[in-house]
Formats: C-alpha cells, sequence, structure tokens
C-alpha cells in the first residue's frame, strides 16, 4: 500500500515538475467515497494542493515596484530601529531605515501563500490593526473578504479565556493576521504573544521598531502610511478570496 | 485538547509536534496550519529566544551625494519639493548639469568650485531670467510675506478700487 | 479550541456528556480510538472530528433555539391571559392596550408596596425576560459576525458604520464644494430637544454589555457624525439614537374663552377636585371683580387663610392666562355644598377644619 502511493507521489513529482507554475487543478483522485464531500475536501486533494510551490499563483499579485510605489520600504528612524529587525534593513539614509523590498518580497509572497493555504482549509483569520488611521479600513477588507476582523482594544482573555468571554465553546481563529504588531502605546500587541500561547499561526507586517520573533511569517515593511496598509489589505484579501474560490470548487467535485 | 501555552519555549510548529509525538493530541485534531506549516516552513523559525543577529547598520550613500552638498551648502533655502510631479526637482537638475560640466573636462582638472559656478551659469540661463549669483538665486525663490503683501497693494492701486464708490448708491 | 477537543461521544457507550463546564475536563480526557494509519481512515476520521466539532455547535444551538421557544410559549400565553382579562373587565379584547393591561392588574390586585418593580404585572415576555442573542456561530465554529471577536460585535459594527458615514458625507461635501452648492439651512439638523440615549438603554438594544470608556468614544463618534454640514441625509440613523428630552408640551395652551348672551367672554372649568369636594368654576370677562362662591361672597370662607388663598390664587392665574394685570372678576361654586361643610379633617392633622383650601 505504502509503496504504491510513494509511486504515485514520484510521478506526480514529475509531472508537476514538467507543468509551468499555473494553478492547474489536478484532479482529485478520491479512492473512496467519502460521505462528507461536501463539507471537507478530501485529504488526498489537500495534499496535492500543498505539494504545488504556488498553488494559488500568488508571486503574480504584486511586483516589486508596486511596494516602492506603496512606500513599503519606508521604516522608522535609526534611534527606535529594533536590532532584531537589522537582517531586512537595507540600510540607513540620512537616519531612516529602509527596507530591502527584495527581501519583503519575498516573505511577503510566502505570507500570502499561507493565507491562501489556510482559506482553503476553510481556516479562521482575523485581521489586526490598531492604529486608528487605518482601523476602517481593514475592518473593511476583512468584511469584504468574509473573514474577521479586531482593530479595537483588546480585552485580555480573547484567546486566552474563551469560554469565559463568550460564554460558550468558541472556535479560534486559525490564522492572525497583524497589520501592525504593535498597539497604539508602541509596545507589542498582546494578541501576538497571545496567539504564540494558543497555538495560533500568525502573519505580522513588522515595522523597523517591532520585534519579529513570535511571528511565524514576518513581513518586513512600513506598517504606517495609509497606501502601504491598503496595498497589503488588497494583497491579502485577493489571496483569501482566491483560497476560497478553489475550495468551493473542490468541494463541489 | 492539552495546549501548551509555553510561546518563550519553541515554536508552535514544535510544540504541535511534540504534543502529536506523546499522544496527548489526536492527528485529527491537529490545528489547521499543521500541514501548511510543514510543507511552507517560514525562513527563521519564530522562537522567542532567537539570538539577535550581529550585523551593521549600513548608511546609505551614493555618488551623487557630494554634488548635492556642495549645492545645498552654498543655496540654503531652494524652496519646497513637489513630492508627486515627475518633473525632475531643481537638486536633480543642478546634478545633470553638475556632471555633464565635469564630463567636458578632462578627468581632475577642473576644481569644485569652477565647475559649481559653470553649472549654476547653466541653470540660470535654463531658468531665462536675470542672471544671478548664487546668493540672489535664494531671494528670487523665496516667497516672502511682506513682498507678496507690497505686490498685492500694488496690485489694488493699479485697479484704483475705491470703497466709496461702490457704497455711492 | 473545538477542533482539539476530544471526541465526547463514545460511539460504543454512546454516552453524551454535557459540554458546558466539562469540556475544559474532557479535553484532558484521551480517547478511546485513534489510529496510526493517517490517510487510511482518513476519510471516517474527518468524520468523527466533524463529529465532535458539530455536537459541541449543536448543543449551543439546540439551547439557542430552546430559548426561541420558551419565548415563544411566553408570547401565546400573553396573549391568551390578555383576552382573559379583557373578558373580565368586559373591555373588547382586540382593542385591548397595554395600558389598559397596566390598569386592570393595578384595579385586580391593589399593592401598597413601595418598590413598584415588586408589585405584580403582566407585561409582554420581551420586556420580562432578558433578551439573548441568538446563535453566533454556525455548525463548523464560524462566526456569523464579521467582528464577532471583539466581544461586542453589535456595538463595534455601529461605530463601524458611523465611521463609513463620516466618510462618505465628507465625499458628497467635497463634490457640493467643486459644484460650489451649500447645505440648505433649513433642514440642519435640529438636536437641541433631545440627547443621546443612555448607556443602559443602548445595552438592552444591543443585548451587549458596554464599558464607560466604550461608551464615551460611541457619544465621541455620534458627535462627529452628527455635526457635519450634511448630517441631515442620514437623520434617521441620528435619531434612532437621540431620546428626546422634552416630554409635555412645549407650548401652554390656553382655554379658548366662551362668548355668553351678553357678548362676554367666559371660561369654565368643570371638576376641578381636592381631596373630597369638587368645585366648577367660571371665569367672566369684563368683569367686576367680584367674588361669588356659593351664592356667597368671599365670606363662604371662615378662615381668612382660606379667603386669602381664594382671592390671591385666582388673582395670579388669571395673570398668567390673560397675561395682564387683571383683578380676578367673580367665581362661584355649585356642587356638593353639603359634602363641602360636612368634610372631615384629615388623618392626623389636628383639629384645624381643611374646608374651602384649593377646593376651588
Amino acid at each position: 500500500m505504502l509503496n504504491i502511493r510513494n509511486f504515485t507521489i514520484l510521478t506526480e513529482k514529475i509531472c508537476q515538475n514538467i507543468r509551468l507554475l499555473s494553478a492547474a487543478v489536478p484532479q482529485p483522485s478520491s479512492t473512496s467515497n467519502n460521505p462528507l464531500a461536501s463539507t471537507e475536501v478530501s485529504q488526498t486533494v489537500k495534499e496535492d494542493v500543498l505539494k504545488h510551490p504556488d498553488y494559488f499563483n500568488v508571486h503574480n499579485l504584486f511586483t516589486v515596484k508596486d511596494l516602492f510605489e506603496a512606500r513599503v520600504h519606508y521604516g522608522h528612524r535609526e534611534g527606535s530601529l529594533d536590532n532584531k529587525m537589522l537582517p531586512y534593513i537595507y540600510g540607513s539614509r540620512l537616519g531612516y531605515t529602509i527596507f530591502d523590498l527584495d527581501k519583503t518580497a519575498e516573505y511577503l509572497r510566502h505570507a500570502l501563500n499561507i493565507a491562501a493555504h489556510v482559506a482553503y482549509r476553510g481556516g479562521i483569520i482575523l485581521f489586526f490593526m490598531r492604529s486608528p488611521q487605518n482601523a476602517h479600513l481593514v475592518e473593511r477588507y476583512a468584511k469584504e473578504c468574509g473573514e474577521f476582523a479586531h482593530t479595537r482594544f483588546w480585552r485580555g482573555g480573547i484567546f486566552t479565556n474563551a469560554e469565559k468571554q463568550f460564554k460558550a465553546v468558541t472556535r479560534l481563529p486559525d490564522l492572525c493576521i497583524f497589520l501592525n504588531t504593535l498597539n497604539t502605546i508602541l509596545t507589542q500587541h498582546t494578541a501576538v504573544r497571545d496567539s504564540a500561547k494558543m497555538g495560533i499561526a500568525t502573519i505580522g507586517i513588522v515595522d523597523s521598531n517591532c520585534n519579529p520573533n513570535l511571528i511565524t511569517y514576518p513581513v518586513p515593511g512600513n506598517d504606517d502610511t495609509p497606501i502601504a496598509i491598503e496595498l497589503y489589505c488588497k494583497l491579502f484579501k485577493e489571496a483569501i478570496l482566491r483560497g476560497k474560490a478553489k475550495r468551493k470548487e473542490h468541494l463541489e467535485l | 485538547m492539552a495546549g501548551s501555552r509555553l510561546e518563550k519555549i519553541g515554536t508552535i510548529y514544535s510544540r504541535a509536534s511534540g504534543l502529536i509525538q506523546s499522544k496527548a493530541l489526536n492527528w485529527e485534531d491537529r490545528p489547521l496550519w499543521y500541514d501548511i506549516y510543514a510543507a511552507f516552513p517560514p525562513k527563521e523559525e519564530p522562537r522567542f529566544d532567537r539570538p539577535t543577529p550581529n550585523i551593521q547598520l549600513k548608511q546609505i550613500f551614493y555618488q551623487e551625494d557630494k554634488i548635492r552638498a556642495i549645492f545645498h551648502r552654498n543655496n540654503k533655502k531652494i524652496g519646497a519639493v513637489h513630492l508627486n510631479s515627475k518633473a525632475p526637482s531643481l537638486t536633480q537638475r543642478f546634478i545633470e548639469t553638475y556632471t555633464s560640466v565635469n564630463q567636458q573636462y578632462k578627468d581632475g582638472e577642473a576644481s569644485e568650485e569652477q565647475l559649481y559656478k559653470e553649472a549654476i551659469d547653466i541653470l540660470n540661463r535654463q531658468r531665462g531670467v536675470i542672471t544671478v549669483l548664487p546668493a540672489e538665486i535664494e531671494d528670487a525663490e523665496e516667497v516672502s510675506l511682506s513682498g507678496a503683501f507690497k505686490e498685492a497693494q500694488k496690485k489694488q492701486e493699479e485697479q484704483s478700487i475705491s470703497i466709496k464708490d461702490i457704497f455711492k448708491d | 479550541m473545538l477542533r482539539q477537543i476530544s471526541r465526547l461521544v463514545d460511539p460504543l457507550k454512546g454516552r453524551n456528556l454535557s459540554l458546558t463546564s466539562s469540556c475544559v475536563e474532557s479535553k484532558l480526557l484521551r480517547t478511546s480510538q485513534f489510529s496510526t494509519n493517517a490517510s487510511e481512515s482518513n476519510a471516517v476520521e474527518d468524520v468523527d472530528t466533524k463529529k465532535t466539532l458539530n455536537k459541541a455547535m449543536r448543543t449551543y444551538l439546540e439551547r439557542a433555539r430552546e430559548h426561541d421557544e420558551f419565548m415563544k410559549t411566553q408570547r401565546r400565553e400573553f396573549e391568551i391571559g390578555k383576552r382573559h382579562l379583557a373578558n373580565m373587565m368586559g373591555e373588547n379584547p382586540d382593542t385591548f392596550t397595554q395600558e389598559d393591561i397596566d390598569n386592570a392588574i393595578a384595579y385586580l390586585f391593589p399593592s401598597g408596596l413601595y418598590e413598584k418593580k415588586a408589585r405584580p404585572m403582566m407585561k409582554p415576555p420581551e420586556e420580562v425576560f432578558p433578551q439573548r442573542k441568538a446563535a453566533e456561530f454556525d455548525e463548523t465554529g464560524r462566526p456569523y459576525h464579521f467582528l464577532f471577536y471583539t466581544g461586542r460585535p453589535n456595538f463595534y459594527q455601529i461605530l463601524h458604520e458611523a465611521v463609513q458615514h463620516i466618510i462618505e458625507l465628507n465625499k458628497f461635501e467635497d463634490a457640493m464644494i467643486r459644484k460650489k452648492l451649500e447645505p440648505d439651512p433649513n433642514l440642519t439638523l435640529e438636536l437641541s430637544g433631545s440627547k443621546w440615549i443612555e448607556k443602559e438603554i443602548l445595552e438592552t438594544n444591543l443585548v451587549e454589555t458596554i464599558t464607560d470608556k466604550e461608551y464615551s468614544s460611541f457619544i465621541n463618534v455620534m458627535d462627529r457624525l452628527a455635526s457635519l454640514p450634511y448630517s441631515y441625509r442620514i437623520k434617521d440613523l441620528i435619531m434612532q439614537y437621540r431620546k428626546s428630552l422634552i416630554n409635555q408640551s412645549k407650548t401652554f395652551e390656553a382655554i379658548i374663552p366662551q362668548l355668553d348672551e351678553n357678548g362676554r367672554q367666559f371660561v369654565s372649568v368643570y371638576e376641578c377636585r381636592r381631596k373630597r369636594a369638587t368645585a366648577s368654576v367660571t371665569v367672566r370677562s369684563p368683569g367686576t371683580g367680584k367674588i361669588t362662591i356659593n351664592d356667597l361672597g368671599i365670606d363662604y370662607f371662615n378662615g381668612v387663610q382660606q379667603r386669602e388663598q381664594a382671592s390671591v390664587v385666582w388673582y395670579n392665574i388669571f395673570d398668567r392666562f390673560r397675561g395682564k394685570q387683571q383683578k380676578p372678576r367673580f367665581f362661584y361654586c355649585t356642587e356638593k355644598q353639603r359634602i363641602i361643610m360636612h368634610q372631615r379633617p384629615t388623618h392626623g392633622m389636628g383639629q384645624q377644619r381643611t374646608i374651602g383650601r384649593n377646593n376651588v
């Protein structure tokens, strides 16, 4: 049984290598008559989707020029630089830190891929934004892609004491996307630590004054400019919608 | 399920794997992102105690910065730069003229001062106004409140509007 | 987390554990069945995971449904009770309003309790039983409201919509300025007679608790929204959150005087009561300043205090009615003379006779 499986995996890998990077649908080889075909994608299909390096084509969503024009490369001043961010900083121009956009692009594509996969598996995604200037924008985009947003004061026990907070057994998010990791008093958002505690994967836009250690998939970049935030929102929304569309397609098969 | 709320130990993946291995957590109850993490792990492990890298922050400088320094040293007040326009700013134009003048001379023949003067002359000629010395460029570009008021007064006198006439009827 | 709750239903024994607080404990229970060959029995296990997930959700949904059912039965009982009550009181059951119900209950079950809320009452079930929220998430655990994880989705939805309106109104204002138009001053929102609804009322409307900070931020947002020049475009939304301060009528409606056969104006008010005394009063204008009570003059009253009061009260009232300095003309009492004369002194007030005091 296992040998046959390995063989099939091998043949698939060969096929995929021949195929160009396109989001061609691998035919779901549903070996068993899955009674839950309507509510859950079969495991084999899920595994096939994971094998593809960029199943949802997220690398086409943006270019480095888009990042430049959205001013993603602007960091804060040298004085507020967190040393853990140094690997992602290109340098400092007259006191202002500048992000290395090649690296940012790489990390961002990685993060978008993750978000798309989570959406594909029907995960709950929670957006965080603690800057009042951009909070409404983030809430709007979260609503549009059918996911959730939290741009308000973080009440301590939402993740860690969920049953008492919501007065019922609640399902916690599977992915938290922080569009800025600092709160209004420039300390790390409690939800970063709480997600790490509760074992929730996180994606976070880390600016030059942030600590990227606890974030699973950090994306170094500007988190203050509205135009940069809008760009991130658009990209994540697009990735999530692609993931959901594929999920719907596979559920109907 | 047995959870592990120790965010300072390992990563979420290592802790989840540990739980599964020790059978405290069922394989089918594993987190949704578990397979995704396994397939696409992050570039750096999201450990709380990841050591700070020992990298120097390098300063970004360009060759043109020397020219910029000369220009701005001699002209303190240039005026505001329109960030959204595609047209080159005054500093940009100066750099272009300076480099073109520099190319005309052989290497090292002309001094900085000489080059600077020539570049300034070219710029002024381009502007088509009075050939002014560098020191006077700043006055022309500067918008002063008293100057604007005087101009406005002059305009009014030219139009010769008398308030008495307006209120005659 | 639900996906990580171990199975609560042992398929062999068919036990159902209650989910509310034992969820935490049951998380630590090991299940009887776990597979090592993931690919083979994954289909089956997906079903089982879904089962446990659904079980938890289903219990929650059931509770929500039970509450709805309960409210429905209460409503039905209330309606039936209302009709019975109407029959008892001899009224038409179809036109029996809540006010009538209150009066009927007060009549049938008179209570001297000081706490009004402790008195017998018959109110619709929505007012009596605290409202609960309908199921907030579906069977997979996915919440319906996009702000669910804030803990107060309804409240923050209001703020979200208010900000949306602010943005739209600003855009509209910009467009108007470009067209060189100005807002119509007649349409500006009139907010002087009202105030923003109180925190408690907001809490009951939203079925959520709100902290003081959140309430003050709500007030700030609404003030900002109402202060925009084109806020009249969303008048209804704003008025929804306003409570009018003035309950009585703004204008004081004076009684319109009638004309008698001599062409003189007069005003008559009947059934003026004080304790057990009744009087009817007629004021004529233009008059002579004469006061007549039961065919007698001011001497009808024995006490000087009563006489003073009779003359002074009418003087003041007259001024208010007409706005001019006028002497009171005359008035007379008609009925229940005997009752007035023989009125007993009030309980514990001593020997002082209280006839005639303010009974005109």
